[in-house]
């Protein structure tokens, strides 16, 4: 499978008014396939963000000092580009962030959703059907002439991916996207991921603080002060528990329960991730007991 | 004495096309000495709940009570401005709130404006740093070059040196890591329990609900859907999940495994509860 970005012994050092550099991340050897989904987990402060802001120029050479090769589709971003490599790369990895107001612009939910396509150029005729679909794979449809600030955060928050998607980007960064939404808000973002890994053609990075979602990607990378710490599938890393723990992490509850179970003596298998092969495995746990 | 809302509404943009009742004559209490946790829906009123009852918000019908006093009561215009020291609001983010030079300064700010003695100010600065955690150290520091957690801590202190008697937060824990959520709401706990306030938490977080609430309100659509100790509000996740909410996944959990017959009938809403549950059902079958 091609890799889309690859980066290579990649470090970054902010540099603070005064020119003194704050290093943030290094050693960095990671690589993303095209349409993987990856998770990408630490404690406040271990570089994530960071991370994800230099895949999008967010953060440039201007903020600090990078080091090592900064690979997004071929095109080397720890060096000079022009400002139409910049825009290209800037549609191409879109972000959504965690807080829906510093991302929404317009006094429209679907003037929202416009603004990239609009600012792209595109047709007004193929405008109108990209925002409709856009919106209606957030399941915002019947808001479209709704003002934001009427919204609820959680719809916000899907018309900031909207407006993400209608760029067509093929890579989509969700950095904390579902901290301020509630349960149903959370899943339909969660709901939104899903499908557009699922389409296969857009690569799915997500930062993020519960253990839960992390479950439902295909890989999981823990960073701590700024290095890889762990880098495997989500049940190589979550069931090292201890391992988690020591980063300032934890496990989903689920496995938590199993993990404690295992620790006791009562439990042999593997421990599970989600509620479904929990339940199974409780079920078959009581059983044998009972004999 | 506790808040008591007696059929209260509030409307916003009334008058006009954007007319939207956020709360449609609702009745509740909101008890002394326990940490109450507000669920529901974004949209449902929380946080025009946690405004009514500081005074931010006025109730367009009905009236909201804070220690047997209404609080928007016409001929007591003191009782308004009593009131925002009374009810302590965090809102969500309270970092980016945070304005002085060092931290001492910022947590410093509500009890000065409240008219305190330099040496009370100081007394209560120690207090509420001591509360949420920040050190010596960190007081002198500049809020701006403390880690998100500790901004996060710096700001809640800010409103615990008023001393309120009822404390509000709005999603305290929201953007921390596993530990720093732990640690925040753990140390609300103890304040809660040391102080013996009323807490208020609203969180989206059905696991956190879980693990430090003493009792639930439930919001839908501008009303009151349910109010209980949390065993009863857990012990239905499909009423919840209708209400476009969820339970921890621990009782997600059991509630499954019992469609396979597992037999755990007791509410089970924290890991702790379902380990013991679980030791409890294998050592009794083995014993029998």
């Amino acid at each position: 499978m091609e890799n889309v970005i690859e980066l290579k012994d990649v470090g970054f050092s902010y540099r603070d008014s005064e020119g003194n550099l704050h290093p943030a991340l290094s050693n960095i050897n990671l690589s993303f396939e095209k349409g993987s989904y990856t998770a990408i987990l630490g404690h406040n402060g271990s570089g994530k963000s960071t991370l994800a802001k230099l895949l999008n120029l967010v953060i440039t050479s201007e903020d600090g000092k990078i080091d090592g090769s900064v690979k997004v589709f071929g095109k080397e971003l720890n060096g000079q580009l022009t400002e139409d490599e910049e825009y290209e790369i800037r549609r191409r990895v879109g972000m959504v962030h965690q807080n829906p107001d510093d991302q929404i612009v317009a006094t429209t939910v679907e003037e929202d959703v416009a603004f990239g396509p609009e600012n792209l150029g595109v047709e007004p005729a193929e405008i109108r059907k990209t925002v409709d679909e856009a919106i209606a794979a957030v399941g915002m449809t019947g808001y479209e002439k709704f003002a934001p600030h009427r919204l609820s955060g959680g719809q916000k928050q899907r018309v900031a991916v909207a407006g993400v998607l209608a760029m067509h980007p093929e890579c989509i960064i969700f950095d904390e996207s579902t901290a301020m939404l509630d349960p149903e808000g959370r899943e339909a973002v969660l709901k939104t991921i899903d499908e557009l890994h699922r389409s296969g053609n857009v690569t799915v990075i997500t930062i993020t603080h519960y253990m839960n979602e992390a479950t439902d990607a295909d890989r999981v990378v823990v960073l701590n002060h700024g290095e890889v710490f762990m880098n495997g599938t989500p049940e190589e890393i979550f069931t090292q528990v201890d391992k988690l723990r020591s980063v300032s992490l934890g496990v989903p509850q689920v496995t938590e329960l199993f993990y404690r179970l295992k620790k006791e003596g009562v439990y042999s298998g593997e421990l599970p991730l989600h509620t479904k092969d929990g339940a199974a495995a409780l079920s078959n746990l009581v059983k044998n007991k009972r004999g | 004495m506790p808040i008591i809302f007696d059929n209260v509404s509030y409307v916003y943009g009334e008058h006009t096309p954007f007319e939207n009742k956020a709360l449609d004559g609702v009745s509740f209490t909101i008890e002394d000495d326990m940490i109450t946790g507000l669920i529901g829906q974004t949209g449902s009123g929380k946080s025009t709940i946690a405004q009514l009852c500081n005074g931010l918000y006025k109730p367009w019908a009905g009236t909201v009570t804070v220690d047997g006093e209404d609080i928007n009561d016409k001929n007591n215009k003191k009782n308004k401005s009593k009131n925002f020291f009374r009810v302590g609001l965090v809102f969500q983010y309270p970092e980016y709130q945070l304005f002085e030079e060092t931290v001492r300064k910022d947590i410093a700010y509500g009890p000065k404006n409240m008219g305190c003695s330099e040496e009370e100010i100081a007394i209560r600065v120690a207090e509420a740093a001591r509360f949420v955690g920040i050190s010596d150290e960190n007081l002198d520091k500049s809020p701006f070059d403390l880690s998100g957690g500790q901004k996060r801590r710096a700001a809640i202190a800010g409103v615990i040196a008023m001393e309120p008697k009822y404390l509000i937060l709005d999603e305290p824990a929201a953007g921390l890591d596993p530990n720093g959520r732990d640690d925040i709401l753990t140390k609300l706990k103890q304040y809660q329990r040391e102080k013996h306030t009323s807490v208020v938490i609203i969180s989206h977080s059905m696991e956190d609900m879980a693990n430090y609430c003493d009792r639930i309100i439930v919001l839908k659509k501008g009303g009151v859907y349910k109010c209980g100790d949390k065993n009863e509000i857990f012990s239905d996740p499909m009423a919840l999940s209708s209400l476009g909410l969820s339970v921890p996944q621990i009782t997600k959990l059991i509630y499954n495994a019992n469609q396979y017959g597992v037999g755990i009938n007791e509410p089970i809403y924290t890991v702790d509860a379902a380990y013991d549950a679980v030791m409890r059902l294998i050592s009794g079958e083995e014993s029998t």
